[in-house]
């Protein structure tokens, strides 16, 4: 063989090649967008359920439905799983009204007593088939 | 429709970032895909706040459609102009872009692509987690910023900041006062959700503040991941270690481990809105001057320049950190170049020397000067943190609170490396290494010993910025070990450690990080939502609200009511409406005492002193948590209850 022949050349060996670095950078992006887009909606799904008052919600609110004293209409806001309400409205420990209301969950009632005008504390008090109670009262 | 409008807005204030990034470099940008995806976000955000602060200067209505157009305006505008520049400029007049850059650094191999997305979906999974549990919005500090944004949305103006305070009058009664200036709030702060809310018609009372941040905080990860490429590409040029491994590594302490701690998580759901643009911003203004010092292009100086202006209009605090650490910064680069002193001096100044710094100067200066300030220099705040620790929370944290607030692990492994680092050689060399002693040398000064640099601000503020910097650091260290300590022909360290040795040491180092990054999240995880209860609050609000009388004076507790600070928002009378029971502990604070009004009408209505503060103020209506604060009201002929819920009753003072 001659001294200057060459040789032959061996075929690369797939492990000697360099490793391919690529610009993945692209589909990066995208990928953190995508991901940020279903945790974010993750986000608003969770605090949509947790602002409905009824969903996985227990209470019920009552309060009198105008500021002014002479006024006793008073307001139960239902989001319970109690649906009757009791109340009773009395004025300096005298019963004046009872009266029991069905509130459907989500629902609210406004009560108009028309009380007699006359000094002293009013007070309401409603009591839940559940055995929850809330009162408020007013001076007049 | 809400989410997809939110989303609208979101990827138009990054699109009119990437505008005005590309309005800056021209078509070929010097920056890969992700950092072209952090800095357009960020400069999309800058963009808005300057159009939106020239705007309501001009006395423009901040309507759905001028912000609209405040957002494309700029971007748009630098667009055009770079392309009348790069077609109709004499190219002879055109200063010469002089770049080293090496994008090759940046480019990730399949493999790295894979674990980049593993680590950010692993950190946005434990961060969704958390904020789930969070519930609702009700974190104090959001539902402060949330009111200022919520004025700019209402009413189309520009915030006046300022509230009404209780003051002592000199005849020895109390009053409240006329509004007076708040400095702790930054308008930055504010525009990106108002412009949010204007455009989308999304409520404040959605997970959107909270969405927002987060992005906001994935992306000041991404960018520390960003930044530390550009340091391991110099660190370790040829090591054969892979400069977007190391950025793994860091992604690893920055990422997944303390996800849920401050100032991570816990500052999206806290709201905490100043520092966490804070932390996006800083390690990006690092890695523009990083790049203009190393590539000696000055695009990226004037990028880094106005970064630091953005920065100016959205927080004083993690402003004045970036100031020390860029003083620092500079401080390591003397001190490492102390043979040519005047040849760095000669190649910073040449940077400065460019149309491209010059213009943004005087963009800057135009902007300070003409059109608005930030408040805390017009109501000349800066005076307040500049002096000697007027109290023990500001006199300097301890090693060990200091480590707490890094991370112990990010803390031992990143001292650690940056003992390392300055004993070798090679590494004292690189450019990266000034850049990185200057930010973690200097935060530790003033998280330390604040005294030394005349630093009077809450000491813990300081420690959070720590995380960064040491993430880094302990990064480097772990992606650097087998180096360090294993290759026989690359072994700086000059120690070679055998087979079984070594993999000890690694298994210890990776299982220290892993377990004190995961009790930190373990101890984060929040406790079952007070969804109900804060909804409670919203309730009582809305009742008040829509029966409410101009001379009503609300007050209210914010120790056992949830959510209180966002009561607020249903009045948007004040930034002090309703009036607050703050927390007890405030009352007895000798170092800063204040009104004791506030106090005594809750907890003791019916003492002489309780009523002197009624009659004063007259305050009319009580908002209390009954478990707590319900006895001293019943008992009194002086109040009626008009309002009964669960966690909330509301009080109504007899006329």
């Amino acid at each position: 063989m001659s001294a200057t022949a060459k040789h032959p050349e061996k075929p690369a060996s797939p492990q000697l090649k360099p490793k391919k670095r690529t610009s993945g950078e692209a589909i990066s992006v995208f990928v953190v967008l995508v991901l940020f887009v279903v945790a974010s909606g993750v986000l608003f799904s969770n605090v949509d359920r947790n602002i409905d008052p009824n969903i996985d919600k227990n209470w019920w609110t009552l309060a009198f439905e105008s500021r002014e004293t002479e006024n006793s209409d008073f307001t139960v806001e239902n989001h319970s799983s109690t649906t009757r309400f009791t109340y009773t409205v009395t004025r300096d420990n005298a019963v004046l009204k009872t009266g029991v209301i069905s509130i459907a969950k989500g629902a609210l009632r406004t009560v108009y007593p028309a009380l007699p005008a006359s000094p002293g504390r009013t007070t309401v008090s409603v009591v839940g088939d559940d055995g929850s109670k809330k009162d408020i009262y007013r001076e007049r | 429709m809400i989410f997809i409008s939110f989303l609208s807005v979101t990827l138009a204030i990054l699109f009119s970032g990437f505008l005005l990034l590309r309005g800056i470099f021209g078509a070929r940008m010097p920056l890969s895909s992700l950092e072209r995806l952090v800095m357009s976000f960020t400069l999309g955000i800058g963009s808005l706040d300057f159009s939106m602060i020239a705007l309501g200067k001009a006395g423009i209505l901040l309507s759905a459609r001028n912000i609209n157009i405040a957002i494309f305006a700029v971007p748009l505008v630098a667009v055009l102009l770079r392309l009348a520049y790069d077609r109709f400029f004499p190219s002879q007049w055109k200063p010469a872009i002089r770049t080293n850059a090496k994008p090759d650094n940046v480019r990730f191999s399949p493999t790295e692509r894979k674990l980049f997305l593993l680590l950010i979906g692993l950190t946005l999974f434990l961060k969704t987690i958390f904020l789930l549990g969070t519930g609702l919005p009700t974190a104090t500090d959001l539902g402060h910023h949330m009111y200022w944004s919520k004025v700019i949305s209402d009413t189309g103006r520009l915030p006046d900041y300022s509230k009404s305070e209780i003051v002592d009058t000199t005849d020895g009664h109390t009053a409240l006062s006329e509004p007076t200036p708040i400095s702790d709030f930054i308008i930055g702060e504010h525009l990106p959700f108002a412009a949010i809310a204007k455009i989308s018609g999304v409520s404040f009372f959605s997970a959107f503040p909270v969405s927002f941040l987060l992005l906001v905080n994935i992306f000041s990860i991404i960018a520390l991941f960003l930044l530390t490429i550009r340091f391991a590409a110099l660190l370790f040029p040829k090591t054969g270690i892979s400069a977007v491994s190391v950025g793994l590594a860091v992604l690893f302490f920055a990422g997944p481990l303390f996800a849920l701690s401050s100032p991570e998580a816990k500052f999206v759901s806290g709201g905490v809105i100043g520092n966490l643009f804070g932390n996006l911003i800083i390690p990006l203004a690092i890695l523009a001057f990083f790049r203009a010092f190393v590539e000696e292009d000055s695009r990226f100086l004037g990028l880094g320049i106005l970064l630091t202006l953005v920065l100016a209009y959205t927080h004083h605090l993690s402003t004045f950190v970036l100031a020390f650490i860029l003083f620092g910064i500079a401080l390591s680069l003397v001190a490492v170049s102390f043979r040519n002193i005047p040849g760095l001096f000669a190649r910073i100044g040449k940077l400065f020397l460019s149309p491209y710094v010059i213009l943004t100067i005087l963009f800057v200066c135009a902007f300070f000067f003409l059109v608005a300030k930030p408040t805390y220099i017009e109501t000349q705040a800066l005076g307040t943190v500049v002096g000697t620790p007027s109290k023990t929370t500001r006199t300097g944290l301890s090693f060990a609170q200091t480590s707490g607030s890094a991370g112990t692990a990010r803390m031992a492994i990143g001292l650690v490396a940056l003992l390392i680092a300055s004993s070798l050689r090679s590494v004292r060399r690189s450019p990266a290494f000034p850049f990185l002693l200057g930010w973690s040398g200097a935060l530790l000064i003033m998280a330390l010993r604040p005294g030394w640099v005349f630093l009077n601000i809450p000491s813990n503020r300081i420690g959070t910025y720590l995380s960064f910097p040491f993430s880094i650091l302990a990064g480097l260290f772990l992606a650097s070990f087998p180096i360090l300590f294993r290759n026989p022909a690359k072994h700086p360290s000059g120690v070679f450690l055998p087979g079984n040795i070594f993999l000890f040491a690694s298994l210890v180092l990776f299982s220290f990080s892993a377990w004190d990054g995961s009790q930190d999240n373990q101890s984060s995880l929040p406790s079952a939502g007070k969804a109900q209860e804060a909804l409670e609050v919203f309730h009582a609000s809305r009742y008040l609200a829509d029966r409410s009388k101009p001379s009503d004076l609300l007050l209210k507790d914010h120790n056992y009511l949830s959510a209180d600070s966002w009561m607020k928002l249903f009045f948007m009378r004040d930034y002090a409406y309703p009036l607050s029971r703050g927390y007890f502990k405030r009352y007895e604070d000798e170092t800063n005492p204040r009104e004791q009004c506030t106090l005594r009408m809750i907890s003791v209505p019916n003492l002489a002193d309780g009523r002197a503060c009624f009659d004063d103020l007259h305050v009319n209506l009580i908002a209390v948590n009954p478990a707590y604060d319900s006895a001293q009201f019943e008992k009194s002929r002086d109040f009626s209850r008009i309002y009964a819920g669960t966690t909330i009753q509301i009080y109504e003072r007899n006329r």
